[in-house]
This record gives structure tokens, sequence and C-alpha cells, in this order.
């Protein structure tokens, strides 16, 4: 039987008036690939800032391989093995891509403070990745796809149990995101569980063990791709009819 | 580093050293002197470059450390006579400390209002320092005279001077080049996703603000042995904070020789405006700095960095339309 990586206990977060994540109850296991799917505003990228620290949650409460982290500070949360990369690429402009990767390196999980070492390494994940030739470029210099790829250098360098992609292939195009999913599959191989945003459908239903969906804070849906591709109110407040029926074609 | 290789800069390195080192046997005092005030500019604006140009923490008010380790040299050498050297030690460290105490509540501010933290404590420090008796209040307090005769005393002020502001380079060489400048440049980037990445920001942005007000202190302590008399409205003022600063910015902040070569530029350039166009000295000196702000935005060392070329000039223009 598998166990869970993490799970979240009602799980609430209020902006003031506004209750952006209510009541949220899920549970990622070990070893899959759970999407998280909803309308703009459902609350999604929210519940990655409560899973990792920079925002602090309400009320509820969040177990990350048993040990409860949601008290916890975000360095604190990533140095226990939960990476991210973010819906903005939010790359070091100043550095070069090498020297990006070298950032998670020396100050993630493994506590080497060596750069010549910390530099190896960072090639390896960098060539594991396919950038491995654009080392030395600035990440100003790079494409967006490219961006994205480093990030997950960048995750993948601090040796992540659980790593958390939002959106990475927003604004890619058919080839790239055909690329960032088998990327994202030979990671999950890898044995990291992955808990992945996104709004191309096609990428999420494709490799996704279960999808969790959420809408106005509230989790509306939980169950394998096909079990939320014929979910009716899923198909109301997100999907839309033709989706519906396309997938099911 | 650029076209010119290594060798070739540790050649041009070295030269500067060896001519800086040669220079006062050759000058007369009023150059030794102001040679002597350049050395201590590019300390303050290096000292200011470790938390502001590589943490991104704007220390408008770091002079503050300056007053600060004047201060504290005085009082050690007049009241409790100790003498120069175990006094500069205690007054570089006592900046550290200071920088410490009041970095873990002001480090939390962000932006313009850890600047203007940082200005109130620059007025607080300047304040107290005019109301105490044992810094001897607004009147200031005297410092002992150098043993020896003015050339004596010239040549000493200058080559210490020469020697701390070697140290700042070297430390912020070094910072440059292992972990610490990895984890400042992440912090001045973002501090969240600094933290996202690992680094807990407190202890290092901490860290960075003690080094920069322990080579500003010692900086402040030399003055005040150099000037032998110091007041609360000269130590603690606003311009020369502001002007160290400006080095900074112009040479490159977050570059290891950008702020010295900043200061030395400022230097120069005031000095020979200053001296043939008196009327209009302010607006020379302004005209320079606002062509180097559009031309270089990030410092003129930025030119020399992968090569000069002078198409870089317009990609700065360019730059700063984003």
């Amino acid at each position: 039987m598998k166990t869970a990586i993490l799970e979240g206990r009602r799980v609430t977060k209020k902006f003031g008036g506004l209750i952006a994540s209510k009541q949220i109850d899920f549970e990622i296991q070990e070893g899959e690939i759970f999407g998280l799917i909803g309308p703009n505003g459902a609350g999604k990228t929210t519940l990655l800032n409560l899973i990792n620290g920079i925002i602090p949650m309400t009320s509820g409460e969040i177990v990350f391989c048993g040990q409860r982290i949601n008290r916890l500070k975000p360095y604190k949360i990533t140095r226990l093995g939960i990476a991210r990369v973010f819906q903005i690429a939010r790359t070091f402009e100043d550095l070069t891509v090498k020297e990006n990767v070298l950032v998670g390196q020396l100050f993630g999980k493994k506590k080497s403070k060596n750069i010549s070492r910390g530099m190896k390494e960072a090639q390896a994940i960098l060539d594991f990745v396919g950038l491995g030739e654009k080392r030395n470029h600035r990440t100003s210099e790079i494409t967006l796809a490219d961006r994205k790829r480093m990030e997950i250098a960048r995750a993948l360098t601090m040796a992540p149990k659980l790593l958390l992609l939002d959106e990475v292939m927003a604004g890619l195009n058919p080839r790239e995101v055909k690329d960032m999913m088998e990327m994202i599959l030979t990671v999950n191989k890898k044995g990291i569980t992955i808990l992945l945003i996104e709004h191309v459908m096609k990428a999420i239903m494709g490799i996704s063990t279960r999808v969790m969906v959420l809408h106005d804070g509230k989790r509306i849906a939980l169950g394998t791709p096909k079990e939320i591709s014929e979910n009716a109110e899923v198909v109301r407040v997100y999907l839309g009819e033709r989706f519906s029926i396309e997938w099911s074609l | 580093m650029g076209n010119l290789g290594r060798s070739a800069w540790i050649i041009i390195g070295g030269g500067i050293f060896f001519f800086l080192l040669a220079l006062p046997l050759t000058l007369s005092g009023y150059w030794v002197r102001l040679f002597t005030n350049i050395f201590l500019f590019a300390i303050l604006a290096e000292s200011v470059n470790i938390i502001a140009g590589y943490c991104g923490y704007l220390a408008l008010g770091n002079i503050m450390f300056f007053g600060l380790g004047a201060y504290v040299e005085a009082v050690l050498m007049t009241k409790c006579g100790l003498s120069f050297f175990p006094s500069l030690l205690a007054a570089g460290a006592g900046a550290g400390i200071f920088a410490v105490l009041i970095g873990l509540p002001i480090l939390r501010l962000k932006r313009e209002y850890f600047l203007m933290g940082t200005m109130v404590l620059l007025i607080l420090l300047r304040e107290i320092t005019s109301n105490i008796s044992i810094t001897g209040g607004g009147q200031g307090i005297s410092l002992p005279l150098f043993p020896g005769n003015a050339a004596r005393s010239n040549l000493f002020f200058y080559y210490l001077m020469f020697v701390l502001m070697n140290l700042s380079i070297a430390c912020t060489f070094f910072i440059s080049r292992s972990y610490l400048g990895y984890a400042f440049r992440a912090i001045r980037f973002d501090e969240d996703t600094a933290s996202v990445m690992g680094i807990n920001p407190t202890p290092y942005k901490t860290a960075a603000w003690a080094l920069s007000a322990f080579f500003t202190g010692l900086a402040g302590g030399v003055y005040a042995y150099w000037m032998t008399y110091i007041e609360p409205g000269d130590v603690y003022h606003v311009a020369p904070s502001i002007k160290m600063f400006l080095m900074m910015v112009l040479g490159g902040g977050g570059t290891v020789l950008g702020p010295v070569a900043g200061a030395f530029f400022i230097e120069f350039i005031s000095e020979f405006v200053w001296g043939r166009f008196l009327e209009i000295h302010f607006l020379i000196l302004g005209l320079i700095l606002v062509l180097v702000c559009i031309f270089t935005p990030k410092g003129f060392v930025f030119l020399f960095q992968g090569g000069f070329r002078l198409s870089k000039l317009m990609a700065g223009v360019k730059e700063n339309k984003v």
C-alpha cells in the first residue's frame, strides 16, 4: 500500500474577507503525479504558497512525511525536501544559468558550501534537462522554455522528495509542451513525487495519476483523470461540454 | 574577465597598486591628503556595496557607522587612555556589533522603508551624541595629536587608509566568489525566491550589514584621529552618505571594483572641476552624473566586462527605457 507523502487537513486561508482556500482536504501519495486544476482565482497557487510556507495559513494543517510543516519558514520546508517552480519564472537575472542552478545546489537540501563541487553537480543537472550548452548564458538571454527548464534543474539540484510545479507549460508551444511532459515523467520515474498545476488539459490529463479540482477555494472533485473528465460539476464550472466530449472520444 | 585576459588585468591591477604605493614619495602634502580622502571614500563606497550592492538593502544612512566608529575612537583615546590601534579595532567591532543589534529588527523592513529606517537611526545617533557628556556633546571632541611632524602624519594616514581600502576590496572579492556572495545576490533579487532555495535570509543580511558597518567604523576611527577633532554634525552628516552611495551606483553596485572606481572617478572629477570652474562646479558634476546614468545604468565597470565596446553605451540607453 502506498503512503501519503503530503497531507492537507482542512487547509484554510483567508485574505481579509476573501476566502482563498476553504477547508481543503487532500492527500498526495508517494511517487504519483498529482494534478491540480481549476479556473483562474480558484486558489491553486495559494495552495502551493501555503504548502511551502510563503504565506501563513489561517487554519488547518499540512503534514509532510509525517511532520507538520505549516508553521515552518520556507527555507526549512525546502530543506525538508519540497522544491518549487514558480508560475512566473523567478530566475536570478544577473547570474548565469549555471550559477542559478548552483544557488539551489549550495543552499538546498545538501549543505555543501563547496563552489567547485557545486558547479560540477550543477553542470550534470543542466545536462540532464538539456541546457548544458547554455550554461554560461545570462537568464535574460534564454527563451521562456529554457528558463522553465532551468528552474526545474534548480529545483532538482535540491534533491527534493516533492516537486511543486506551477504552470510550467504556460506560454510554451506544442513541441515544447511535449518535451516538458516527457521531462516531468522522467523526473517522476526517478522517484520524485510531483504536484502539478496546469491549464494545458491535454498535458495534465495525460500524465497525472490523480487530479484535484478547485473552484472558489473549495475542492469540488478528486479522482483519476477519467473520473474528473466525466464529473458533471467539473465540466460545468471549468472544462466545458466540448472538452468532455473530446476527452471521452 | 574580458578579452584582455586574466593576466593582463593582474598586471594592470598590480601596476595601479604599486603606483599608489610609491605615490606619496613624489607628491606634495596636498596631494597626499587628497588621495587619503579618496581612499576613505573608496572604503565607504565598498562597504555600502556589501549591504546595498550585493544584498539590495539600500542603507542610505550607513554613514552612522562612520560616526559611531569615529566617536568610539575618540572616546576610548581621550577618556580611557587607550592607544590608537586598539581603539580602532574597537571602533570597527563596535560598529559591527551595533549593526547586528539594530539589524535584527530593522532588516525586516524592505526597500524604501529600510532606507528611511537607516536615515532615522542616523539622526537619532547624531542627536544622542550631541546630548550626552562623554562624547563632548554638541561642542565636539578633540583627539590626541599624531606624534611626529606633518609630513610623517600625512604618510601614516595615507598608508593606513590604503591598507584598509585594500582590505575592504579583498573582503568583497572573497565574498563575491564564495557561497555568501550567491546568498547575498539571491536575497537582492527576491527574498521569497531565495528562501524557497533554502536560504534563510536573516543571518545572511545581518552578516552583510555587520561587515559593511565594520569597515565603515574603521574608516570613521581613522578619520577621527586624522582630523584630531570631530563633532556630531560633521561625522553624522547625510551628504557623504549620499556621496558614497552615488560612487557605488556609478561604478557598479554588486561588483568588486565598481564602487572603488566610482570613488576615484567622482573625487577626481570634483577636484578637477572644483579647481577650475568654481562657479559652475555642481552643474558640471551633475551633468557628468546624468550622462553616466544614461549610458551605463549598471555602473561603468560593466563597460569593461567582457571587453570594451562603445556599442555597450547604446545598450545602456536601451536598458534605461525598460
